[in-house]
């Protein structure tokens, strides 16, 4: 066995580990250790990228010294190499450019304990994303819960702990669910491990002996990973989430931890019920018709919104519509244009979030609109990545969010007459309504402002070097997904044929 | 047998609904406590011993403990209308909106929660039979956990020998979990600010701290409930039982002591420094035993532990050692989300 | 021998059960929190008592009677203490304890 296949495990465990540690450390020494295992775990999850590129098979790694129904295991292809990399890249990212926020933000007693949960949270996303075995997922979902909990009320400020108690309410309703419809399928498949368990279905889908239940089952589980990934019906607690934590943290919040329990559903379709069920059961219609509603409504209350990051959380509601749209859709194309667009929103979401904070900064720490005029120019790198990642939202060509409202729209195609008509149609207002409040956000900051105000002060990106140069990553990040999109298009593809 | 599960499952629907329904919080949580025993019966009944022992000690004791002193904390012992509102929230509850708002706010959950019990009693009766020998989950797995477990993992105690070691993994994910938990308690409850000091003995005003009847019942209770964790512990791999539920018996024993004898006598074998330290060195141990076998199982090396003499006290290999961090982990948590719950510091 | 054995067991029993109910009762029956706590210490003690007693005798003495004599070494201890604090709740908190009951200071006694 090659020894580059034990680097899954151990990107987890590190991460785990340093989590352990950081609980005795100061703040600073947590904050060096954390970022030190982040990027650890960046490069070795980029090494298992280019490994099964190369080899082009995907790997089964063994938890232990018992084999698949008996032991956890854990599984690794192209797809979870291309998640791993750009999460724990979008982390690193995202925790750098705004560590002077975070510790101006939280108590310095309490910093290390923001750092431990970033540390666990990204252990649980990695196991989330690499992990074979339904219930080590449900294990790590709950982690992901706990922890990003945690991130909301680390600032003790404004409505964070009330957004934290929204939060954990409605993400505990969804773990529920999910925790049901698992042990259910336990019942009916006699397995927790994805392969044994598809194996079993694909018998039970064949002598249709226990349809109702496996519906069930299936409703149980994607609702309950809905609710917890904030589709429309099940986003009340968002924007305030998103809006009153610390900008890590919600940068964190909104690119990674809500992608995860959606790549989760899909490990879950393809991997333990078999895509052909999904299509014929036509179950996901539901999904479907969320994600239109959310692309729609989020997009009209983030038009409505007069606080910036209010306005981006709202963003994000219609931006997980698109995600549940694509999956909805029932066809292989959707599920590439989701996953791409996964990426593509975890790129540009939390860009858009640390470069506001820079930007209502400079404007005396306000982030309602009149206030923000002229931003652009007291914070020129914030104002430039703010305008990028805005455009990248509305859908520039040359920007990843072009390639991604492409690939969906391509994808409905294929799909059955009715949903065309339905997605191109949808597809299209929510354009234009991504457009009317993004577009007008920049031209805002960007407009001189009419009086100098005392609290205004102007912002030069050699003050803080590190945090430019990690905007400057997150933009070329952003341009890379856009222009060799046809390269991680093709990997996307191949990664989701070997989950089959 | 039948009927007496069957009056349980009754008493357990009753206990939900009045929980649920209960006016006043303080007989929400008895009943909740209530609730909890009646489970761990159900799963003395289902032949689940090791989860009976943690549904008491978890379920009825600390977390029905844990209520009782946020309940303290926001007052809501003791007051004499307990449902009394504010001007502003009467006000707002006044308007004809928020009214027809509740209105289809009630309605509509009673439409959803009805509508999800009819599906869900639907399906179970589709699924297939309790107790059936020719269930699907009777298959090669649950086979090889009861069969070989004594051969492969050493542990007379089947339920032991999967949770640390078939399936390891879940289980450290489920001691992180606990880990985490106990961090955001720390977040939300730790107060660096005020000196807890005062605090606490201003909150100790009422409380029976030098109570000599208490202090002698606890000079004889303390070590016998720290004797019987301990025994749960070590005796997990051979009895029913294990990390979770003695530590949670011992973290009851810490709280037990820490209410007859006051912080300052706890204090001297038990602060924030030694939690620290023992939580760390307890899943620094598992992670680094645990990563060594999943690295040394994953590359099929010999892992080199002995399992030993099964039935013995020191055998089956990792699951001892392992079992004792886990009960460390745990009895510490529970003592450390009382005192934070209690006053805020440790 | 074994029906004789059976008789006592099933009387102490009874006994057991019965002072565990008329506790009960006393339990709904008062109204003041001394009273219901006076008839609550009476079952938690001398029914589990009785009842242990009446299980010993049935079973035999093995192991399982030892760890039935354990558990009652355990509530005859916890039980009365618990009592012993709420009485004493009760009596710090309430200013109107003698509406309820008669006081009497340390010295009158």
């Amino acid at each position: 066995m090659d020894f580059i296949r034990n680097f899954p495990f151990f990107s987890i465990i590190i991460c785990m580990f340093s989590g352990i540690i950081t609980s005795v450390l100061s703040g600073k020494k947590a904050r060096n250790l954390c970022i030190g295992a982040v990027s650890i775990v960046t490069i070795l999850s980029a090494c298992v990228l280019f490994y099964t590129m190369q080899t082009n098979v995907s790997f089964i790694y063994m938890m232990g010294h018992f084999p698949a129904p008996w032991g956890n295991e854990i599984r690794a292809g192209i797809l979870e190499g291309v998640l791993a990399t750009v999460f724990s890249l979008i982390l690193l990212l995202s925790l750098v450019s705004a560590y002077h926020r975070t510790e101006e933000d939280i108590e310095a007693t309490k910093l290390n304990l923001f750092y431990l949960l970033i540390d666990l949270l990204l252990s649980s996303l990695l196991a989330i994303i690499y992990t074979n075995d339904l219930f080590t997922a449900y294990v790590f979902v709950e982690i992901n819960t706990i922890a990003a909990c945690g991130l909301i009320m680390i600032r003790q400020k404004g409505r964070t702990f009330g957004a934290a108690l929204r939060y954990m309410v409605m993400s505990l309703i969804g773990s529920g669910l999910f925790l049901i419809g698992l042990s259910l399928l336990y019942t009916l498949t006699g397995h927790l491990l994805m392969s044994p368990a598809k194996e079993a279905m694909a018998k039970i889908i064949a002598t249709d002996s226990y349809h109702m239940p496996v519906l069930i089952v299936l409703v149980l589980m994607s609702i309950g990973l809905a609710i917890k990934s904030g589709l429309y019906p099940f986003h009340s607690w968002m924007p305030d989430a998103y809006s009153y934590s610390t900008a890590s943290a919600s940068a964190v919040l909104s690119g990674l931890v809500s992608k995860a329990y959606i790549i989760l559903l899909i490990k879950i379709i393809y991997r333990v019920v078999g895509i052909d069920f999904i299509v014929t059961s036509k179950m996901m219609n539901v999904l479907f018709v969320f994600g239109l509603v959310g692309m729609i409504m989020g997009s009209l209350n983030a038009i409505l919104e007069k606080d910036i990051r209010r306005m981006i959380a709202y963003s994000s509601v219609a931006q997980i519509g698109y995600i549940y749209m694509g999956i909805g859709l029932g066809v292989e194309q959707g599920y590439v244009a989701a996953v791409y667009h996964i990426l593509h929103h975890a790129a540009t979401k939390a860009l858009l979030f640390i470069s506001v904070v820079g930007l209502s900064n400079v404007s005396g720490g306000s982030k309602l609109f009149p206030d923000l005029r002229g931003a652009g120019y007291r914070h020129r790198s914030a104002g430039v990545a703010f305008a990028v990642g805005s455009f990248s939202m509305v859908g520039l060509p040359t920007l990843s969010g072009f390639i991604s409202k492409y690939l969906f729209a391509t994808a409905a195609m294929s799909a059955s007459p009715k949903k065309v008509f339905l997605t191109l149609v949808v597809l299209a207002v929510s354009t234009i309504l991504n457009a009317i409040y993004f577009i007008h956000t920049v031209v805002t900051i960007y407009t001189p402002a009419e009086e100098e105000k005392p609290e205004f002060e102007r912002h030069h990106w050699r003050e803080k070097p590190w945090v430019a140069f990690s905007l400057l990553l997150f933009i070329a990040l952003n341009f890379a997904l856009g222009v060799f999109s046809q390269p991680i298009v093709d990997l996307i593809t191949r990664g989701l044929q070997m989950f089959g | 047998m039948e009927n007496f599960r069957l009056i349980l499952l009754i008493f357990l629907v009753l206990c939900a609904l009045f929980v649920s329904f209960s006016k006043n919080l303080l007989v929400s949580v008895v009943i909740f406590m209530s609730y909890s025993l009646i489970m761990s019966i159900i799963w003395v009944l289902l032949e689940s011993p090791d989860l009976a022992i943690t549904e008491a000690a978890v379920g009825a004791g600390v977390t029905s403990v844990l209520f009782f002193i946020t309940l303290k904390r926001i007052g809501a012992i003791g007051k004499e209308h307990p449902d009394e509102q504010d001007e502003t929230t009467k006000e707002i509850n006044s308007r004809p909106a928020v009214k027809q708002f509740g209105k289809f706010y009630k309605g509509a959950a009673v439409t959803l929660g009805a509508a999800i019990i009819f599906a869900l009693l639907l399906m179970v009766s589709n699924l297939p039979a309790f107790g059936d020998a020719d269930n699907p989950y009777n298959n090669e797995v649950s086979e090889r956990y009861l069969e070989k477990s004594i051969e492969e993992t050493g542990a007379v105690n089947a339920v032991t020998g999967m949770i640390l070691d078939y399936r390891a993994f879940d289980t450290f994910g489920e001691s992180c979990v606990l880990f985490i938990a106990a961090a955001c308690v720390l977040i939300l409850l730790r107060d660096d600010k005020t000196d807890t000091t005062a605090k606490a003995i201003q909150d100790e005003k009422f409380e029976p701290v030098s109570d000599t009847i208490l202090q002698t019942s606890a000079k004889i209770l303390f070590p016998a409930i720290l004797m019987f964790g301990i025994y749960i512990l070590v005796n997990g791999h051979l009895s029913p039982g294990g990390g979770f539920s003695g530590g949670a018996i011992m973290g009851a024993g810490l709280i037990l002591h820490v209410n007859a004898f006051g912080y300052k006598k706890t204090q001297r074998f038990f602060n924030e420094k030694t939690y620290k330290r023992v939580t760390v060195c307890a899943l620094s141990f598992y992670c680094i035993a645990k990563s060594y076998s999943f690295f040394t199982g994953a590359n099929h090396l010999e892992s080199h532990i002995p399992l030993g003499n099964a039935g013995d006290i020191i055998s089956s290999g990792l699951i001892l050692p392992l079992n004792i961090c886990v009960g460390l982990v745990v009895a510490c948590t529970m003592y450390a989300f009382y005192t934070l719950f209690k006053k805020g510091g440790m | 021998m074994e029906m004789f054995r059976f008789m006592i067991a099933a009387i102490f029993m009874f006994c057991g059960v019965f002072c565990m109910a008329s506790a009960v009762f006393g339990m709904f029956r008062f109204r003041y929190v001394l009273n219901r706590m006076h008839t609550a210490a009476t079952a938690d003690t001398f029914g589990l008592l009785l009842t242990m007693i009446g299980l010993i005798i049935w079973k035999g003495f093995g192991f399982e009677a030892l760890k039935m004599i354990i558990i009652v070494g355990f509530f005859w201890v916890s039980g009365p203490v618990s009592s012993h604090l709420i009485a004493r709740m009760e009596v710090s908190t309430n200013k109107k304890l003698e509406e309820e009951c008669e006081v009497k200071k340390y010295g009158e006694l």
